[in-house]
């Protein structure tokens, strides 16, 4: 390729205890984040955690009051954004209305100063990449939500960023077209290798698409983990309930007896040595994954909850199954026709257990 | 869907007919008046008079005096003002397109004490109400000894002796015609050798005024140091302010009127509002409000009245009908030739 | 989906326009009739374009309405560039600046004609605001009163407001991610207005400059006080020969000369603007 940059397009991103604060709010506190060159990293929070600030902290689009943003090592803070070569994909695509496929893919080019004898080529070659070339002339007003949203990639991607953003890109597309966008810019991302980074308050859109996660939670970072971790290990209380689903019980944290006592004192021990979980005698929060639990109708050895079936609801492939036990209703999940998932029937009384090593202790 | 925007058509045209068709018999009388220290005189003097005499209340709009003449041309057979204030030229224009009606000592009493010369040119269609002149406003520091007659001012403005601090009145600003007539009358009736005048000075001229308001605020501002101005205003200026001076060159000025004129076709309790108007006590506490001479001869002026007020035999009355077709003209040729 | 009752409903809104239709009617295109007819009717009723020779076979009248026109040209031009920044400014403003604002660009429009013009008269006169700042640095005095300078400014000062609120209106619809985007893509702020923000502004653009062309082609009030007999516009011809001359016909003649020339303006303004804007 006829890249001499190419070296320097490397893009390996470091955030430092970044902070930005609007009038007495605090959006973001002491950020720190390292994104691999070529990664492909996921904010991942409820609205109004911070995501979308450091999101535009990064293009340069938000002044930061604190901290350092720096790509292949060189600081980024004087930078104006139009010098940055980070592109943005927008929630709402904003593209040029009064522009059609091909010049609102040739304003970046023109702007940073691309030869015009390349600029076509690269325009096709990238729309191509989309499946857009036969659009070049249309207006965005003349375009499907889904064909904009791929526009909107290209514009960003025909610049050759060094980062690429995405703020919630999918948001505005119905469910079907979601998931089959979602495998394509996870494609088109793994073949050019720009390192990524997607802002989504979705947990299955960042579990499909990132390499890594990042929690957000409050203007911090909770946790950042790729997937199969951040599913299976997370950190917090309020990572494992944002990231998939999950039961969560109350008790008393008992280090003797290596054990959570529920509220109608059944032990259920955990497994040793947890440095983050709470004190002895604490209130503790016990949690574990819907489909980590067992059920059967007779009790089982060990430790098992004894619940009532409050619902069962069928839905494809899975079936979900409600029971009440002590003060709270636990969710299992089940493959449909697997040998545990006999058809319950609402009021049956059954017997609930799951593994020491699935059970996720925080403190309450 | 025609049917039912046709009815609305026709409705809307039928409310728009009672909106716009004859007004109800029992309306006011309407009146008109100039606005400022004017209205509130017309309040005090006629207006009360007329309240005392026939109980009603008449509407007063303050309206000048083309304003008038479109409205009463407009709509002739029932005219939406019944006592028009005009100007001269309006007046005699209106009189004789038979908008007017003939004012006389039965239906106007007072008439009777009104000398012949404030009526006579427009033929009893209207009469003046009060008169006033164009005189010199001039600032006493800047010209300590200004041009006694009216033809050294001009001479003096055209050799620059004052500077560009001299403002005269333009020929389009409502009065101008009468005041270029004025200076014809000085020229031997040479119109040619006035306008000669209008050019010559031009250079030596701050502005030709249009605007009374303006003028006044450009000599209260000392921006110039010459206006040519209207006595009553000129003469209340200097007595408020030490530096200015007011005074009539030789050999005088031209007199210029509001006239009062009873609308054709109006109502008839409009002779009651002109003759209370016209009568000895409301044309004193007019004068003594307006600092401006009036015409019931009936009436004697305080001393002090007398004082600042510019007395008949220094005003000339133009004579309209002599120039009146010439305006368009003089009009054509100022904006032409003096700029 | 049911077409009778979508065009039901449009019948509807066409008559909710009645009344604004019936207004115009009877107090805008009636007058303009009965100019017409007052134009071209001569002394025994029968029809003469007399008065219309009179005025375009005239040098001086033809002058005027070039003056008339380049003023207004003038005048459009300084309002849109003063205006545009101005604009930008009340749309990205929130709260109370914004009104704040607002308030200060109309302000103009709500003090009465006479004591604005006072009030140029103070800054522009000779002993006035200017010129002592010209004394004060040892440089030559400006005479702006009675020029076209003078009444230019004067009058962007009054048309101002109609650019600004125009452009401002069209402004605060585009989506601020649309400027992200072109920053973002390598556009400096000021690459951005031209080839973002202007582009998609331009209606508010078009409504603006025809509002300031047509008003100041019809303005007479500011060059009337302000002017001198060099400074000669039509409205203010159109006005003498109503009030003083008392020649309506030829009132007549002129004041549709200037609806004319305004028109061809606003039709030559809409095709360049169709183009403009395409799609």
């Amino acid at each position: 390729m006829s890249n001499p940059d190419a070296e320097s397009r490397i893009g390996h991103l470091s955030i430092r205890d970044l902070s930005k604060s609007y009038g007495q709010t605090k959006a973001l506190s002491d950020v720190n984040i390292e994104v691999q060159a070529g990664e492909f990293l996921a904010l991942l929070g409820p609205s109004g955690c911070g995501k979308t600030t450091l999101l535009r902290s990064i293009a340069g689009l938000v002044e930061i009051d604190h901290g350092e943003v720096t790509i292949d090592g060189k600081r980024l803070n004087e930078t104006p954004p139009w010098k940055r070569d980070i592109s943005v994909v927008f929630q709402s695509y904003a593209l040029f209305p009064h522009m059609n496929v091909r010049d609102n893919l040739a304003f970046g080019l023109r702007m940073k100063g691309v030869r015009k004898s390349k600029i076509d080529t690269r325009i096709n070659d990238t729309l191509k990449l989309v499946r857009m070339e036969d659009f070049k002339e249309r207006y965005p007003a003349q375009l499907s939500g889904g064909q904009q949203q791929r526009v909107a990639l290209a514009r960003a991607i025909v610049v050759q960023p060094r980062i690429l953003l995405l703020d919630e890109p999918l948001a505005a597309l119905d469910a079907k077209l979601r998931a089959s966008v979602q495998r394509e810019i996870r494609q088109l991302q793994s073949k050019l290798k720009i390192t990524t980074i997607l802002v989504t308050h979705d947990q299955s859109e960042a579990m499909s698409m990132a390499d890594r996660i990042a929690v957000m939670d409050n203007g911090h970072v909770v946790q950042i983990a790729d997937p199969t971790t951040l599913y299976r290990h997370p950190k917090t209380a309020f990572a494992a309930e944002f990231v998939g689903d999950i039961n969560r019980l109350s008790g008393k944290m008992d280090y003797s007896g290596q054990c959570v006592r529920l509220a109608d004192g059944l032990a259920v021990s955990i497994e040793a040595g947890r440095p983050e979980g709470p004190g002895d005698g604490d209130a503790a929060l016990l949690m574990v994954r819907p489909e980590a639990v067992r059920i059967s109708r007779t009790p089982v050895e060990g430790f098992c909850l004894t619940g009532v079936i409050n619902d069962v609801v069928l839905i494809g492939d899975r079936v979900n199954i409600y029971a009440t036990c002590v003060d709270t209703t636990v969710k299992v999940v089940k493959l449909t026709g697997s040998s545990d998932a006999e058809i319950f029937l609402p009021g049956e009384k059954v017997f609930l257990s799951w593994d020491q090593a699935d059970s996720l202790v925080f403190a309450a | 869907m025609i049917t039912r925007l046709s009815k609305v058509t026709l409705s809307s045209l039928v409310a728009l007919t009672f909106m716009m068709g004859p007004s109800i018999a029992d309306d006011p009388l309407v009146v008109v008046s100039s606005g400022g220290i004017w209205l509130e005189s017309a309040k005090a003097n006629f207006v009360s008079c007329y309240e005392e005499r026939t109980g009603e209340q008449p509407e007063v709009l303050t309206i000048n005096s083309s304003e008038v003449l479109n409205r009463i041309r407009a709509n002739p057979d029932n005219p939406p003002i019944d006592v028009a204030l005009l100007s001269e030229i309006d007046a005699i224009r209106a009189g004789e397109e038979g908008l007017l009606e003939k004012l006389s000592a039965d239906n106007v009493p007072n008439l009777a004490d009104v000398p012949e010369i404030f009526r006579e040119q427009w033929n009893n269609y209207a009469t003046i109400q009060n008169f006033g002149a164009m005189i010199v406003l001039y600032n006493k520091e800047a010209v300590p000894e200004p041009p006694a007659d009216w033809k050294t001012l001009i001479d003096e403005t055209i050799e620059g002796k004052y500077g560009d601090r001299v403002s005269f009145p333009a020929v389009t600003m409502a009065w101008g015609p009468m005041f270029t007539w004025f200076l014809t009358t000085l020229y031997d009736g040479d119109e040619d050798m006035v306008f000669e005048k209008y050019k010559e000075m031009l250079p030596n001229i701050a502005n030709y005024w249009t605007s009374p308001v303006d003028a006044m605020n450009m000599f209260a501002a000392k921006e110039i140091d010459i206006l040519v101005y209207w006595d009553g205003r000129a003469y209340a200026f200097a007595e408020e302010n030490d530096w200015a001076g007011a005074y009539i060159p030789d050999p005088g000025a031209f007199q210029s009127a509001a006239m009062i004129a009873k609308v054709n076709n109006g109502s008839d309790k409009a002779w009651t509002y002109i003759d209370c108007v016209l009568s000895p006590e409301a044309q004193l506490g007019h004068s003594k409000m307006i600092k401006y001479p009036i015409v019931n001869s009936k009436v004697e002026y305080p001393e002090e009245l007398a004082a600042v007020l510019t007395p008949l035999e220094a005003v000339r009355q133009p004579e309209f009908r002599s120039f009146m077709d010439k305006i368009p003209d003089w009009i054509e040729r100022w904006n032409k030739e003096v700029r | 989906m049911s077409r009778p009752r979508s065009m039901r409903q449009n019948a509807r809104g066409y008559l909710l326009t009645f009344p604004a239709f019936a207004f115009l009617v009877v107090f805008f295109v009636g007058p303009l009739i009965v100019n017409l007819f007052e134009s071209v009717k001569n002394e025994d009723g029968g029809l003469t374009y007399a008065q219309y020779v009179r005025a375009l076979g005239d040098a001086y009248y033809l002058e005027v309405l070039g003056d008339t026109i380049v003023l207004s040209l003038a005048v459009t031009i300084a309002s849109l560039v003063l205006g545009y920044p101005l604009a930008i400014a009340i749309a990205r403003s929130r709260g109370a600046l914004k009104s704040f604002l607002i308030f200060l660009v109309v302000t103009p429009l709500l003090i009465n004609v006479v004591v604005r013009t006072f009030g140029w008269m103070v800054i522009f006169g000779r002993s006035g605001f200017i010129n002592a700042i010209l004394k004060l640095l040892d440089l030559d005095t400006a005479t702006l009163t009675g020029t076209w300078t003078g009444i230019g400014i004067a009058m962007v000062q009054v048309l101002l407001p109609f650019m600004v609120l125009s452009i401002a209106s069209t402004l605060e619809g585009i989506d601020g991610e649309l400027e992200d985007a072109a920053i973002t893509l390598g556009a400096t702020p000021l690459k951005t207005i031209i080839h973002v923000i202007f582009p998609l502004s331009l209606q508010g653009v078009i409504t603006g400059t025809l509002l300031v062309f047509a008003l100041s082609m019809g303005s007479f009030v500011t060059v009337m006080l302000m002017g001198s007999n060099s400074t000669m516009v039509l409205p203010l011809l159109v006005y003498q020969q109503l009030n003083l001359a008392s020649d309506w016909p030829f009132a007549a003649a002129l004041g549709n000369i200037l609806i004319f020339v305004v028109l061809i303006a606003t039709a030559l303004q809409l095709g360049l603007a169709k183009r403009g804007v395409r799609r």
